[in-house]
């Protein structure tokens, strides 16, 4: 078994995990949703790519900047549109919960309706393949773990050095508190929502090259993203990065041993084994 | 602004949580650089009446004025824009962020976040322990620290009205005289105080004037020597 190529692919879907799994967790952490919409943020993501790289032809930088802006900006309309009011009720956990679910099966099939059922491909982004000793890999896959890092890299200095970010945090650790302050909650639940949103497309248009773009990309992406969130920790921005790439490593090594039918037995045993064993997750301090 | 002016006024509000009434016509004021206490017992509706000023609750009747302008209906963002601001009871300082992050917070206000360095000299320079544990997280700071940490964190934003919810509470005597020694400080710096206190001998040892609460209703005012001499008071409060 070639442990060095398993780790480097552990890590690139590790990386995708991450990126999911963060943006979830800054919701859950912050608001208290678990977005089950989650999903349908990297499907846009996904279609906004495809549209402006393959239909508009642009630069696959702008492309993806695009993607992510626009995707954005829907996660900020969707949170003032939909979210918001049900957020202003007395009883709002559960209706929130039901509304994002909904929201992912309107946003399915709206895409369904607009863009019909057949895959959608985008070409890669980078073309080149290395090889380092016995390892090969992909320009393209060597991007996605560097795109995550750099996002990471802005999500930590942000979180910890701006206005916005020390609001967050603050805002995620007592609301109550942080309105004293003067920080305007409803403000800084828009903004989580948005990078979340944001954070689901860069995702998308790092995989899309790789996978194809469809109304129900986004299922498993999501699904694979709340096994991270249980796994790190609910509403740890770090433990949905740690855990991103432990799962994306594990997958990987647990396949090479069994076989690829077993990945979703090992991530979701992992997720079972998490929530008997430690259920507040490697670094939460809220129980799953 | 006329200097017999109240600084901030409480004109006979009601104010409640669902359809609980809990204040009562309640009325009280606070001049310049003054020292006002809010006495009364457990429950009484002390904590109510600053959850009202700092506009985390609406008030159902009466108003509020800061400098003369209606405070009450303003969202609690732009109360401490204004320079009134809350510092709840139980501290609840961020855990898991540091000192610094924890002022910082405190000013989050856009004209606060300009001048936050300023901001900060002056509160580590009222607080010298702070600025020891700057890198340290508020959730491992002793009970003292992190009250500390929560008035400093009130102050980072300026204000010109501090309302501080229960200072004594849970502290051992030594590290209460520790945190009333700031009060007269603060005071000097060009901020007014009201004080929440179950700790009646406490709050008239430091306080110009007192409202005693009850029931929700303003039952007595006075200065701090009128307070502490009545008879009822003495009885009911102070056990003499």
């Amino acid at each position: 078994m070639n442990i060095g190529q398993l780790v480097i692919d552990g890590l690139v879907a590790g990386a995708m995990y991450a990126i999911m799994a963060s943006g979830l967790s800054l919701v859950w952490g912050t608001v208290g949703i678990l977005n089950f919409a989650h999903g349908e943020f990297y499907m846009i993501g996904g279609y906004a790519l495809y549209f402006t790289l393959v239909e508009l032809n642009a630069n696959p930088l702008l492309a993806v900047i695009a993607a992510v802006l626009v995707t954005f900006g829907i996660g900020a309309f969707v949170e003032m549109g939909v979210l918001r009011w049900l957020l202003n009720r007395r009883e709002w956990e559960l209706p929130t919960l039901v509304a994002t679910l909904g929201l992912s099966v309107f946003l399915q099939n709206l895409a369904l309706r607009s863009f019909g059922a057949t895959d959608k491909s985008v070409p890669y982004l980078f073309h080149s393949v290395y090889h380092v000793g016995r390892v090969t890999i992909a320009s393209q896959r060597v991007a996605i773990v560097a795109v995550a890092v750099i996002a990471f890299a802005l999500l930590w200095g942000a979180m910890r050095f701006t206005r916005f970010g020390i609001g967050l945090r603050a805002t995620a650790q007592d609301r109550d508190a942080a309105t004293l302050m003067g920080i305007d909650v409803k403000k800084i639940y828009l903004l989580a929502f948005a990078i979340s949103a944001a954070l689901a497309a860069l995702a998308a248009t790092m995989l899309s090259p790789i996978f194809s773009i469809n109304p129900w990309m986004g299922a498993r992406p999501l699904l694979k993203a709340i096994v991270v969130v249980v796994l790190g920790g609910m509403g740890s921005i770090e433990g949905a990065i740690i855990g991103g790439f432990g799962l994306g490593i594990i997958e990987s090594i647990g396949v090479a041993l069994v076989s690829s039918e077993w990945e979703d037995v090992i991530a979701f045993g992992l997720l079972i084994l998490t929530l008997w064993l430690k259920p507040s997750g490697l670094f939460g301090t809220r129980e799953a | 602004m006329d200097p017999r002016q109240a600084l901030l006024e409480v004109d006979r509000i009601d104010a409640g949580y669902g359809d609980v009434q809990a204040l009562w016509g309640v009325s009280l004021d606070l001049r310049e650089r003054e020292i006002v206490a809010l006495l009364g017992s457990n429950g009484a509706g002390k904590t109510t009446i600053l959850r009202a000023i700092s506009g985390l609750i609406p008030t159902w009747g009466g108003t509020i004025r800061f400098e003369g302008q209606a405070l009450d209906r303003l969202a609690p963002s732009e109360i401490v824009a204004r320079g009134v601001v809350h510092v709840p009871e139980g501290r609840h300082v961020f855990p898991k962020m540091t000192v610094l992050e924890n002022l910082r917070a405190g000013a989050y206000t856009a004209a606060a976040w300009r001048r936050q360095r300023e901001s900060l000299a002056e509160v580590f320079d009222l607080f010298p322990r702070l600025r020891e544990r700057a890198g340290q997280y508020a959730g491992t700071l002793s009970g003292g620290e992190q009250q500390m940490l929560a008035i400093a964190r009130g102050l980072m934003s300026g204000p010109r009205v501090l309302l501080i919810d229960e200072p004594s509470l849970g502290l051992a005597p030594v590290i209460v005289d520790a945190v009333y020694a700031t009060f007269g400080r603060i005071r000097e710096l060009g901020c007014a105080l009201v004080i929440v206190e179950q700790n009646l001998q406490r709050a008239l040892a430091v306080a110009d004037r007192a409202y005693v609460v009850t029931h929700g209703r303003v039952t007595m005012a006075g200065t701090s020597q009128q307070v502490a001499a009545d008879p009822e008071i003495r009885q009911a409060y102070l056990g003499m």
